[in-house]
C-alpha cells in the first residue's frame, strides 16, 4: 500500500486483520438462512405471475452460482425497471435475493391506443427525421401507475426512449438512451466546484463508471464499510453493485465526485502530456475507493494498493476533508500505478523516496495542467495536498513542499524533509523514509522547472526557462519510466534526467538538469 | 396546385391562337376572379438561434438560413366601384425549399466550460407562407390593355422549418469535434401584419377574360419563437405572377 502520507495510521493497519475475518463466501459454506426465506418468497411470485425470468448470468467468480434476474410484471405486463435478481448455488439454494418492486402494484392494462398509434403520436411530438425503431413495448411505469407504450426513437446519432400514455397518447417521459451521451452528470466536488462525472446510466441509475475515455474508470463506494473494504483489497475482487451510484445524474456525494472526476483529468494529463494510456499503457482499469471506512477510523490518508490495482481514499479527520479533494493527491495515487508498471520503485529507501517523489512531480505536472496557476484553493502551485485541509494555509497545512521541502517536518523523528544529499533521513521510519528524502528529488525538479537557489548548497540553478515545467515533467517521466529500475537510487535517477533532457531537449537542458541535481548534493 | 394552374393558365393562353379573331373591347363589370402563378423572386434568409441541453451543459448554435427562389399561388376576389379604382382580396401561398448555414459551440463532455465550434450545413429545410392581402387598386391605364397599381395591408403568416440541433463526430480526448449532422424542429409559424404594393398588366382575351402578369411586393416581419430565442422574418418579398382574370 503505497500512500501520500508518511506514519500510516491505525486505520490502515486494521485492514489486514480484516481480510482475515472477512473473506467472501466461499461455495462450501452455506447461505445465510434468511436467504432461503426470501428465495421461496420469490417462487411463490413467479408462480403468481407476478415475476418472470429475464436472464440468467453465470457466476464467474463461483463456478456453479448462478444469478436470476426477475421482471416485475403486473397482469403479464413488464413493470419498466423493476427487477429482482436470485443469486442461486448449483443446488438450488438461495444465497441472496436484490432489487425491490411492489407487490401491490395494480393497475387496468388494457391500452386505448394501438401501438401504431402511439408511435404516430411519439413521431408527431419529436423533431423531422426521428424514426422509430422496433416494436413499441407495453409497460407499466410503476411510480406513476400509469400504462405506457415504450418505443426507441433514432434521430441522427441520438437515441431516445420514449413513452407514450396507452390512454391519452401524451408523451409523459423521454430521455436520451444514448450512453455515452446521457451520462454526463454534474456535481459538486469536497470545495464545492462544479465538475462534469463521466457515468454510465444503468438501470435507472448513474454509475460512478466512466464511458467515454478509453479505459474503464470506476469509483466504487464502499458506504463506510471496514468489511467490504478488507474484502475488496483482500481479493481484488470489486462487484459492480459497489459502484458508487446517483438517482438523477446530479451528483452530491463530495468524494465520489472528485475521486472519479480527477482520476479522469490525471488519465488525460497523462495520454496528452505524456502520450501513455493509463496505469500500463494498455488502458488498464483505474479504480479509485471512497468512503473505506467508518468516519470514527478518522482515516486521514490515500493510497495506491498495486495488488487489488485501486486507489483507496480516506474521508479525512479534524482538520482535513476527504482526501479524494485533492487534485495532486488522486494524480500521486494514480502514479504510483503507472510506477508498479514501469520502473516499479522498490517502496524502500532510496528507490521508495524515488517512487514518491515521481508521484508527487506528475501529480505537481497534473496539478498545473488541468488547474491555473495561483496561491488559493484549487490552484496549482509546488504544494502537495495543499487542497486537503479545511483551513487553506499551505505551509503549514499541506503535505509537502517541493520548493521549500523542510517546511515540513516530522516531530516525532525529529527530522525535516531534507533539501540536500547530505541531510537525507537514514533511519528505518516510514520505510527508510520514502516520504521525507523524496524532498531531495522534489526540489530538483522544481530547480529545473522554476530555477532558484538551493538553501542548503546555495547553489543557483537557471532552470529550463520558457516551458521549463512542461520540460522537467517530460524528462522525469521519460527517464523514469524508460530508464530507471526497481532499486534506483539518486544517483540513477540523476543519469537517467540527464539522458532524457538530451535525447529530448539537448546539451543546455542537460546541462541545466546536471545543475539542479548538484545543487541537491547528487552527483 | 401549381401543376393545375399551370394548365388552365395554358388552356387560357392557347385559346388566342385558335381564334385569332381579335375580340370586343371589354365590357366594364363589378367583379373579378384572379388566378395567378408565378415564382417568389427573392431570396429569403435569417439567423435564427438555438439552445439544447447537451453534456449537462448548455450546447448553442445560429444557423443562417437561406431560402432561394420557390413557387406562389394566388387568387384574388376584385371588386371595381368606379371606372379608374376598385378593391381586391387576394390571398398567396408559396413554399420553397432551404438550406442553412450554421455555427454551433458544443460543450465538452469530460469539462464544463470547454466548447467545442463545429460548422456545417444542411438543406431541405422547408418555408411555407400564407399571406392575405387587402389592395385599394388604381387604374390608369383602361381598355383592352389595363395597367394597374395597388398597395393595401397584408396579414402574413410564417412557417419555417428551424434548424435546433447539431450531431458531432468526436473521439476522446474530445478537445475537437467535427460537424455530423443537423436536424431541425417540427415546423415553426408565426404572424404578422405588413403590407403590400403591386402593379398588373393585363390584357382581353375574351369577352369577360384578361390574361395578364403581376409583380407584388410585400412585407411582414413575423417573430417565430425557438428553443434559444426568437427570430423575426422580413417575410414576403417580391412575387412575379402570370394570371388569368375572370370577369363578371
Amino acid at each position: 500500500m503505497r500512500s501520500l502520507r508518511r506514519g500510516v495510521g491505525p486505520a490502515l493497519l486494521l485492514v489486514p486483520a480484516l481480510l482475515a475475518a472477512d473473506r467472501p463466501e466461499r461455495p462450501d459454506r452455506d447461505p445465510p438462512g434468511e436467504a432461503a426465506a426470501l428465495g421461496a418468497r420469490v417462487e411463490a411470485l413467479v408462480r403468481r405471475g407476478t415475476l418472470s425470468a429475464a436472464r440468467v448470468q453465470e457466476d464467474l467468480d463461483f463456478p456453479g452460482r448462478r444469478h436470476v434476474r426477475f421482471d416485475h410484471r403486473v397482469g403479464g405486463v413488464r413493470v419498466f425497471g423493476a427487477q429482482l435478481v436470485q443469486q442461486l448455488d448449483a443446488d438450488g439454494r438461495t444465497w441472496s435475493v436484490s432489487g425491490a418492486i411492489d407487490e401491490g402494484l395494480a393497475l387496468d392494462v388494457v391500452p386505448q391506443l394501438t401501438a401504431d398509434q402511439a408511435e404516430r403520436a411519439a413521431l408527431g411530438e419529436s423533431p423531422r427525421g426521428a424514426i422509430a425503431l422496433g416494436e413499441p413495448e407495453l409497460v407499466v411505469r410503476a411510480g406513476e401507475r400509469r400504462l405506457a407504450w415504450m418505443l426507441w426513437l433514432r434521430l441522427d446519432l441520438g437515441l431516445e426512449r420514449v413513452f407514450v400514455d396507452a390512454r391519452t397518447g401524451a408523451i409523459v417521459h423521454r430521455y436520451s438512451d444514448l450512453r455515452t451521451d446521457s451520462a454526463v452528470g454534474l456535481g459538486a466536488g469536497v470545495w464545492g466546484d462544479q465538475k462534469k462525472i463521466s457515468a454510465d446510466a444503468s438501470g435507472g441509475q448513474y454509475l460512478a463508471d466512466d464511458k467515454l475515455r478509453p479505459c474503464p474508470l470506476t469509483t466504487y463506494d464502499l458506504r463506510y464499510n471496514a468489511s467490504l473494504t478488507g474484502i475488496v483489497l483482500g481479493t481484488g475482487r470489486f462487484d459492480p453493485a459497489w459502484i458508487a451510484q446517483d438517482a438523477d445524474n446530479d451528483w452530491n456525494d463530495a468524494a465520489v465526485v472528485d475521486a472519479h472526476a480527477y482520476a479522469g483529468w490525471t488519465y488525460d494529463y497523462f495520454f496528452r502530456r505524456h502520450g501513455r494510456r493509463g496505469i500500463d499503457d494498455q488502458n488498464l482499469a483505474v479504480r479509485s475507493i471512497v468512503h473505506p471506512l467508518p468516519l470514527l477510523f478518522q482515516f486521514a490518508n490515500a493510497a495506491y494498493d498495486p495488488f487489488a490495482n485501486a486507489m483507496l481514499y480516506g474521508d479525512g479527520d479534524a482538520e482535513s476533508g476527504p482526501w479524494s479533494g485533492a487534485l495532486d493527491v488522486v494524480a500521486h495515487e494514480l502514479t504510483h500505478g503507472v510506477t508498479s508498471y514501469t520502473w516499479d520503485g522498490i517502496y524502500q529507501g532510496e528507490p521508495g523516496a524515488l517512487n514518491e517523489a515521481f508521484s508527487d512531480i506528475m501529480a505537481t505536472g497534473a496539478e498545473f495542467f488541468q488547474q491555473a496557476a495561483g496561491s488559493a484553493r484549487l490552484l496549482a502551485d509546488y504544494f502537495l495536498g495543499e487542497d486537503l485541509a479545511y483551513r487553506f494555509d499551505p505551509a503549514r497545512t499541506a503535505v509537502r513542499s517541493m520548493e521549500n521541502p523542510g517546511l515540513f517536518c516530522t516531530p516525532q523523528l525529529g527530522v525535516c524533509d531534507p533539501d540536500h544529499y547530505s541531510r537525507r533521513y537514514l533511519g528505518s521510519a516510514d520505510n527508510g523514509g520514502v516520504h521525507i528524502n523524496s524532498g531531495i528529488a522534489n526540489q530538483a525538479f522544481y530547480l529545473m522547472a522554476e530555477g532558484g537557489a538551493n538553501r542548503t548548497s546555495g547553489q543557483r540553478v537557471n532552470g529550463l526557462g520558457a516551458g521549463g515545467r512542461e520540460k522537467a515533467e517530460r524528462i522525469f517521466y521519460r527517464g523514469f519510466t524508460a530508464y530507471l529500475t526497481p532499486s534506483a537510487r539518486f544517483r540513477d535517477a540523476r543519469i537517467a534526467t540527464l539522458r532524457a533532457a538530451r535525447e529530448l531537449y539537448g546539451e543546455a537542458e542537460a546541462a541545466q538538469v546536471a545543475a539542479a541535481w548538484s545543487a541537491m548534493g547528487v552527483e | 396546385m401549381t401543376g393545375a394552374l399551370s394548365i388552365v393558365l395554358a388552356a387560357a393562353l392557347a385559346a388566342p391562337a385558335a381564334k385569332p379573331k381579335p375580340t370586343a373591347a371589354p365590357k366594364t363589370t363589378a367583379f373579378a376572379v384572379t388566378i395567378a402563378g408565378g415564382i417568389a423572386a427573392l431570396p429569403l434568409d435569417w439567423q435564427a438561434p438555438a439552445i439544447w441541453t447537451l453534456n449537462a451543459e448548455t450546447a448553442r448554435l445560429e444557423a443562417l438560413q437561406e431560402t432561394p427562389l420557390g413557387p406562389v399561388a394566388e387568387a384574388a376576389l376584385s371588386h371595381r366601384f368606379a371606372r379608374r379604382f376598385g378593391v381586391a382580396a387576394a390571398f398567396a401561398w408559396s413554399r420553397r425549399d432551404g438550406r442553412a448555414e450554421i455555427e454551433a459551440q458544443l460543450p465538452h463532455p469530460l469539462y464544463l466550460n470547454r466548447p467545442r465550434t463545429v460548422t456545417g450545413s444542411t438543406d431541405g429545410l422547408g418555408y411555407r407562407q400564407i399571406a392575405s392581402h387587402l389592395d385599394f387598386e388604381w387604374r390608369p391605364v383602361t381598355g383592352r390593355l389595363e395597367l394597374a397599381f395597388f398597395a393595401g395591408p397584408s396579414f402574413v403568416r410564417a412557417e419555417a422549418d428551424l434548424v435546433e440541433r447539431v450531431t458531432a463526430s468526436e473521439a476522446y480526448p474530445y478537445d475537437e469535434a467535427a460537424f455530423a449532422s443537423a436536424s431541425a424542429s417540427p415546423s415553426r409559424s408565426a404572424a404578422s401584419v405588413g403590407w403590400n404594393a403591386g402593379a398588373a398588366l393585363a390584357g382581353a382575351v375574351a369577352s369577360h377574360v384578361d390574361l395578364g402578369v403581376q409583380a407584388r411586393y410585400s412585407r411582414a416581419k413575423p417573430e417565430l419563437t425557438t428553443p434559444g430565442g426568437s427570430v423575426v422574418l422580413e417575410a414576403g418579398g417580391l412575387d412575379v405572377t402570370a394570371f388569368l382574370r375572370l370577369r363578371f
